[in-house]
């Protein structure tokens, strides 16, 4: 019901203004814009009626339409980067007009740290994303839409959770095991991008290397993600609405083992495996045959004279002959879901000389894949600019997103686990509740989404002041305010179920809040028409607060409330409150001479409260120079070839402060209890000489133009960086009480090459095609540790033969990430290799044909591993590095294409190198104790002599901790490349021609299908390969999932 | 209208000017730092409750590993194998088993060092209550310095607290021997300040009587494995006495024992409740998945799995058929049912149904009345006077068999010995104790099947623990234990 009304008011909302727009308006004036140098329509150029409101704006094709009160008057046509022109409408209804470039510029101009700066005079490397083509992609998230877009940037989507934002890293971050998440600096103002609808924005520009990001400093090392909203641009207004709606669906199941099948492969293997648990034969568990119609499972016997109930399946019994009779029930089917979205979106610009605005307001309704999960938000902006006078002017803008969240309160349980209760559970017992499953951890997923409430909200608030006063020519004061403030609730309610019948009930309300004052200084100016300047400085100001309330209860004795107040058994109510601030002064200063060599250097000075005392505040400069080649008299004779050749080097030093807010200080925790009364414990050690994470970074880069009119263009970049004093969780000697300790160790080395191509394939009126293509690659060595006696390069957090020598954790010379486990040497095929097999430390050694269980024996079927120390043993130090769980290459692809009234974009990307040790799925294979479904894994296992020449799997265990671990260890064999070439989008959209549109007074009409995330090529055989590491079976996530949604776009 | 533009503006820049001078310096509002504690009497209580909430964690699910699967009277339950669990009951363990790491212990250790060294330093109302304090540190730190003893042998020593990474942090193991002067040293202070409780008042907060019970156990293990002497065995004699005149009692039903958290008979246990987390009994009880809903009502279950339970040699081997031994039935259940396995369980610690939900809130049972009669018995027999020995633990043996002078006075010391540790297997029967009292009789490689001539293994070593490799990948200074 609220969502109809939601719907209607926003519709309301649309034809009023609709109805304004005509009211005032009689003669259509209509045209192409097109640019000199290539002959393009040109989009977004303000078209305004000179002393009037009245105006509009270039649509994608360069056209524009125009409601004017007479057909006399002067039309503007203004675009940066080229000069304005003016023209007499004298009765013409048809004005057509081409804009010169400005020499002066290269026609874009570029959002960085406080400020713009034309891209003719950018000497770091900062890559720019325009909003348009964020707008189109069908995700809801920011970081989800900038997928593979950007060189260096890579982003993945690690949980499917609707609402979820995806994972970002840019050049490989710069910590060890503190964040690497970039710095996201919104309007001005950093705050998370969670919940930012992606079509507010104008555009995102990617802060790479120093140059760029030290004039954030002590928050810079990760790189900095600047996103700009949309602004009013002075003209009429315009209107657009656009509506998708669609369907989500999840494409990768995991294949498992029919009901049968498991009984067929699983009663034979209890009866040969160790510990042999009678339960496991004849109890109440889904391969037992002690099942009535109380229990979770269905497997029974069929009785003599009894006839198969409908639905159920029989099949002989290995072990006993009897006919077992029994349910077969994949919980994936159960568990995911063909989900509905759909999308709405209204946003109204425009402006006059003195004030313009930009207002939109979104709503998206998304089901979850998965059962019982949700996402819906609401999301408003307004921003609107004051020219008070011809110095002063003032900007407010103004957001605000009321989002809702179902998920799962463990998503491993449901994942990695629940959904692979064994396929004899029961579908419904006699009272219409769903089967259990396992336990209350390892539950049926519709168990779970019956008996349990967990909805979160999300409000979150920003308003921001600016005011620019020009003191003098050029001379710019600009102070600005910024207020947000995030309010998350979360509530969750277990009904009594057979498990647990005191009804827990949890409520968490969560408020952080963030206060900014910033004074900017700027000044350009210019010597002999050939030297330009322009200098900055100023000063920030930035607050933290974080209050929390969290209260827990139980023992209510209703369902009905799922609050907390019915029940009578309060376990935790707690209230916490913690605060940061940081306070920086920065400068830059920008010098070029005749746009050919380009200079630029800051310094930003920052102090932070989260360090000691000594080491609060830190210091970051950054220099870089360009030269601008084909301005060079020795290039003219090639420079139809090279229209435009940039050289770019920078060098810079920047800061992460990503530790606890009192990390530096030390902590007594003050939680614990004890027969009643509070208790205080030591949980932190202190480290007063805590200090900032320093990243020095060098980057060289090249911007190129080959042929006329932006045929290619190519930017290239290399880059070192290193970060020394790093934070880092050292992992202290257990017999100090302490697990780790915040220190900074040692230094890190990341380097890599990045490149990015767009080419102007085709360009005709009717045709065209261009194509954006990016690929980085990123790699990093640790250097420095600091001095173990007896370690081997100092490792640290690994493991540590007897001799120094070790493997994983982190040592010096190594590369980071490292994924750690016992190598696979060959499948013991044959009683002659099993005699001569290497002992195992972890293997029971049981003989299912003496019943004796001998430590550390093998048998053929089991994997012989390989000895790393070759002491004839293989124990926990026999592990090798079996890959690594980040990529070191990524990129992608686009394509679009432009025939007609149609556009096609096809985007594909790639991460390469990275690996994935899914032990999730080994577990699924070899934990029959625990009723899981095992996958078709196991029927291709090793059976008798002579199969491992046909196979590599090893011979099935009923329960493998308690066997002989071929399956629940970290090994090679479970190790997946995790190299994926994903169709990431596509699109096609066909634009009703103006001239039929005009008639009706519509400017554009466009409908459109769009699909997201349509096809992994990947030999991964689990959900996602995006996520890299090792997934343990208690670590799943909420797989990706695939989006088509058709939409319409009307502007008015 | 310009002045105003103006004053817009000059507000901003005043409240940008005055956020400049904010302080950086800014202390935790709701946790406590390092420089803020240790200040009051207040401080000091908390550290003492946090303390023992440290107790606890330390020593509930470890003791089963550390106490009782050793003793290999141990196999899975209905819910299936438990993990490496089987290691520690078939006696092979490596760096990597469940329960070789020591971690928690040294963070009570650490816990009872910062008490030590800051609350006498810190005024109190009342002289007495600090002393109170003190003597828990000393209590606690005492235990834990007994357990390290009793499982790893050598190990390393600490007793100043670990506050600031400027401190040698790297710690090399002491000798065993100086572990036991580091116990007695504890021990003689706990049983100094600690005051006398009546039964029955808080019996999980420790006490002199507490501090005697550690102090005769630990001094009869010194003195018979850590090669002590008579001198040992008069203090542990004396630490006993202490006991048995301190007003605790035996229960005349065994099971109250284990139903009545505030029975005369418990000198000392861990506390749980609802909101102070699960002990180790939850690994005992069936899961309601496998007790068929109509014998609900009659056997307990709880929603998570039955891990393990006793095997056969312990069921068959030790424990007498009900009618025979009222201790029987309070230890184990076996329910049979037709067509399907017998249902299994043991019966001493099953907490409290709660709402229809089963809470293992049972209060681990450390010191019992039992246990004194039992060391007394022991402590006297060792030192000669046989016919104390037999009389005390025919008082356990009245109260399990119904039968006076059960145990004739004609039995040799010998004999009398072996019955003393057959009546604690069965008395203290999952209550992680098994595993001490057989290497205190120095029986382990005849009880224990998975032992029996493993004498020479790992260098003699086959009775400690091996250190875990997270352990020494911390700090490489600590050598693994000889032959693991």
């Amino acid at each position: 019901m609220t969502k109809i009304y939601k719907l209607v008011t926003l519709m309301a909302f649309g034809f009023m203004s609709l109805c304004q727009t005509y009211g005032q308006q009689n003669v259509l004036v209509q045209g192409l814009v097109t640019s000199s140098d290539s002959g393009d329509p040109l989009p977004g150029v303000n078209v305004l009626l000179k002393g009037t409101l009245v105006g509009s704006v270039t649509d994608a094709d360069g056209k524009y339409a125009l409601n004017i009160p007479d057909t006399e008057g002067v039309l503007v046509f203004s675009f940066i980067g080229y000069t304005s022109i003016e023209t007499n409408v004298s009765n013409r209804t048809q004005i057509d007009v081409v804009l010169e470039p400005d020499l002066k510029m290269l026609d874009e101009v570029v959002v960085v740290g406080y400020g713009e700066q034309s891209r003719a005079t950018i000497t770091g490397a900062i890559s720019s994303v325009p909003g348009e083509r964020l707008r189109d992609i069908p995700t809801n998230t920011v970081s989800s839409v900038l997928q593979g877009k950007i060189a260096g940037v890579r982003v993945s989507q690690l949980s499917g959770q609707p609402g979820r934002e995806a994972d970002v890293m840019i050049r490989g971050g710069s910590s060890i095991n503190k964040s690497n998440d970039p710095l996201y600096i919104i309007d001005g103002f950093p705050r998370p991008i969670n919940d930012i609808n992606p079509k507010d924005i104008a555009s995102v520009e990617v802060l790479k290397d120093a140059s760029a990001t030290a004039i954030y400093g002590a928050r810079a090392s990760n790189g900095v993600i600047v996103i700009t909203t949309r602004k009013g641009k002075a003209g009429t207004a315009t209107i657009n609405f656009d509506y998708s709606v669609g369907f989500q669906e999840f494409p990768r199941q995991i294949e498992t083992l029919t009901a049968e099948q498991h009984l067929q492969i699983m009663r034979p293997a209890a009866v040969a495996s160790s510990g042999t648990n009678q339960a496991w034969l004849t109890g109440q568990t889904s391969t037992g045959v002690g099942n009535d119609e109380t229990s979770t499972w269905t497997t029974r016997f069929l009785q003599a004279g009894e006839s198969v109930p409908e639905g159920w399946h029989t099949t002989i019994d290995p072990v006993t002959g009897n006919t077992l009779v029994f349910q077969d029930n994949n919980l994936q089917d159960i568990l995911f879901q063909r989900a509905l979205q759909s999308n709405y979106f209204l946003s109204a610009s425009g402006g006059s000389e003195s004030i313009n605005y930009y207002a939109g307001i979104g709503y998206v309704d998304q089901e979850g894949v998965a059962i019982g999960t949700a996402y819906d938000r609401l999301s408003f902006r307004t921003n609107v600019n004051f020219v008070l006078n011809e110095k002063m002017m003032i900007s407010t803008s103004t957001d605000h997103s009321l989002s809702g969240t179902n998920q799962f309160e463990n998503e491993a349980n449901i994942f990695t686990r629940g959904a692979f209760n064994a396929r004899t559970l029961r579908d419904r017992f006699e009272d219409g509740t769903p089967g259990w499953g396992n336990n209350a951890n390892l539950a049926n997923p519709l168990w779970v989404t019956s008996t349990r409430m967990n909805d979160r909200s999300n409000q979150r608030s920003n308003i921001g002041l600016k005011g620019d006063w020009e003191i003098i020519k050029n001379l710019h004061f600009r102070p600005s305010a910024n207020y947000y403030s995030a309010h998350y609730s979360r509530d969750y309610f277990e009904y009594a179920h057979n498990y647990n019948s005191q009804r827990p009930a949890t409520a968490i309300r969560n408020q952080d809040q963030s206060w900014q004052y910033e004074m900017l200084l700027t000044y350009d100016f210019k010597l002999n028409d050939l030297h330009n300047f322009a200098a900055m400085a100023g000063h920030t100001d930035l607050s933290l607060k974080t209050d929390n309330v969290t209260a827990g209860a139980f023992g209510a004795s209703t369902d009905n409330i799922p609050t907390l107040n019915v029940a009578p058994e309060k376990t935790e109510a707690s209230s916490s409150l913690s605060e940061e601030k940081l306070i920086g002064y920065f400068g830059r200063l920008l010098y070029n001479f005749d746009y050919k060599y380009l200079f630029s250097a800051s310094l930003r000075r920052d102090g932070s409260s989260k360090f000691g005392a000594n080491n609060q505040f830190g210091l970051f400069p950054s220099f870089s120079a360009g030269w601008v080649l084909s301005k060079e008299s020795f290039m003219n004779s090639i420079s139809n070839t090279f229209d435009y050749a940039k050289l770019r080097i920078s060098y810079g030093q920047t800061g992460n402060n990503d530790i606890g807010r009192y990390a530096a200080q030390g902590n007594y925790n003050a939680t614990y209890r004890y027969g009643g009364n509070a208790g205080i414990r030591a949980t932190a050690m202190p480290n007063s000489g805590l200090g900032w994470e320093k990243t020095t970074q060098f980057d060289v880069g090249l911007d190129l133009h080959l042929f006329r009119n932006k045929k290619i263009e190519v930017s290239l970049d290399y880059y070192l960086k290193r970060s020394d004093d790093l934070l880092f969780s050292l992992q202290l000697p257990r017999e100090t009480g302490f697990n780790t300790v915040e220190t900074n160790i040692g230094s890190v080395e990341f380097r890599g090459f990045e490149t990015m191509i767009s080419t102007r394939n085709i360009s005709s009126d009717k045709f065209s095609w261009r194509t954006d293509f990016n690929i980085a690659y990123n790699t990093n060595k640790v250097l420095k540790l600091p001095a173990r006696e007896g370690v081997d390069k100092n490792r640290v957090n690994g493991i540590v033969l007897p001799d120094g020598t070790g493997v994983g954790g982190i040592a010096e010379g190594e590369k980071l990430n490292a994924i750690v486990g016992y190598q696979v040497d060959f499948l013991i095929d044959n009683e002659e290799q099993a005699n001569n097999a290497r002992f195992d430390q972890v293997a029971t050694g049981y003989d299912p044909a003496t019943g004796v269980a001998t430590q550390g024996r093998k048998f053929p079927g089991d994997f012989e591993w390989v000895d790393r120390d070759g002491d004839g043993n293989i124990t926990a130090v026999d592990q090798f590095v079996l890959g690594y769980s980040l990529p070191h290459t990524t990129g992608g692809l686009t394509n679009f294409f432009s025939y007609g009234n149609f556009e096609l974009t096809i985007f594909a990307d790639f991460a390469l190198g990275h690996s994935i040790m899914d032990i999730a799925r080994g577990w699924s294979n070899g934990i029959g104790a625990r009723d899981i479904a095992p996958t078709t894994d196991l029927l291709k296992a090793w059976k008798q002599p002579g199969d491992a020449a046909n196979t590599s799997h090893p011979r099935v265990y009923f329960h493998d901790p308690s066997g002989q671990r071929n399956h629940v260890r970290e090994n090679s064999f479970y190790t997946f490349k995790g190299d994926y070439l994903s169709i990431r989008d596509v699109r096609l959209a066909f634009n009703f021609p103006s001239t039929l549109l005009n008639r009706v007074g519509v400017s554009g009409l466009k409908m459109y299908i769009a699909g997201n995330n349509l096809h992994y090529f990947t030999s991964y055989p689990g959900f996602s390969p995006e996520r890299g590491g090792t997934i343990l079976h208690n670590q799943g996530q909420y797989p990706t999932f695939r989006t088509v949604m058709f939409g319409v776009n009307l502007s008015l | 209208m310009k002045n105003i533009h103006k004053k817009i503006i000059a507000l901003l820049i005043v409240v940008g000017l005055n956020a400049c001078n904010a302080d950086l310096d800014l202390a935790p509002v709701s946790s406590i730092s390092t420089n803020s504690f240790w200040k009051t009497e207040n401080d000091a209580e908390g550290a003492l409750y946090g303390m023992y909430a440290q107790f606890r964690d330390a020593f509930n699910m470890n003791l089963l590993f550390w106490g009782d699967y050793r003793s290999g009277f141990w196999t899975v339950g209905t819910s299936g194998g438990a993990n490496d669990h089987a290691r520690l009951w078939t006696n092979n363990l490596d760096a990597t088993t469940t329960g070789t790491n020591w971690s928690t212990i040294y963070s009570l250790i650490n816990d009872c060092n910062l008490v030590l060294k800051y609350v006498p330093g810190i005024n109190f109302n009342s002289e007495a209550r600090k002393n109170e304090i003190i003597g828990h540190a000393y209590l606690l730190r005492a235990f834990s310095y007994f357990k390290l003893a009793q499982l790893w042998g050598d190990v390393p020593i600490a007793l100043d607290g670990f506050e600031s990474v400027d401190q040698e942090l790297n710690l090399t193991r002491s000798p065993v021997s100086e572990v036991y002067e580091v116990i007695k040293s504890d021990l003689a202070q706990a049983v100094d300040l600690l005051p006398e409780t009546n039964p029955g008042t808080r019996p999980y907060m420790g006490s002199k009587a507490a501090a005697n019970m550690l102090k005769a156990e630990a001094y009869l293990w010194i003195a018979k494995v850590g090669g002590g002497g008579n001198a040992d065995l008069e203090a542990a004699k004396n630490a006993i006495d202490y006991v048995l005149t301190a007003g605790y009692s035996l229960e005349d039903d065994y099971e109250d024992v284990f139903r009545d958290e505030f029975s005369d008979e418990i000198i000392f246990s861990i506390y749980f409740d609802q909101l102070e987390g699960t002990q180790y009994g939850n690994q005992f009880v069936n899961q309601i998945n496998n007790v068929p809903a109509s014998a609900r009502d009659t056997i307990p279950y709880q929603s998570g799995p039955q891990w393990l339970t006793l095997n056969t040699q312990f069921t068959q081997g030790f424990l007498r058929p009900a009618n025979e031994d009222t201790r029987t039935r309070v230890i184990w259940r076996e329910v049979p049912r037709e067509g399907a396995n017998p249902i299994k369980w043991i019966n001493k610690y099953l907490g409290e149904v709660i709402e229809g939900t089963r809470n293992f809130t049972s209060d681990i049972r450390i010191y019992r009345f039992a246990d004194a009669i039992l060391l007394k018995a022991e402590v006297e027999n060792a030192l000669g006077n046989k016919p104390i020995a037999i009389n005390e633990l025919n008082k356990i043996a009245f109260r399990a068999y119904g039968i006076l002078d059960y145990y004739p006075a004609t039995l040799t010391e010998t004999e009398v010995d072996e019955m003393i540790l057959e009546e604690r297997i069965v008395e203290f029967a999952a209550e992680s104790k098994a595993w001490f009292d057989i290497r205190r009789f120095g029986k382990a490689f005849e009880i224990i099947f998975s032992l029996v001539g493993r004498e020479g293994e790992m260098e003699g070593n086959i009775l400690l623990f091996p250190v875990a490799q997270d352990v020494i990948n911390r700090n490489t200074s600590i050598t693994q234990t000889p032959g693991y």
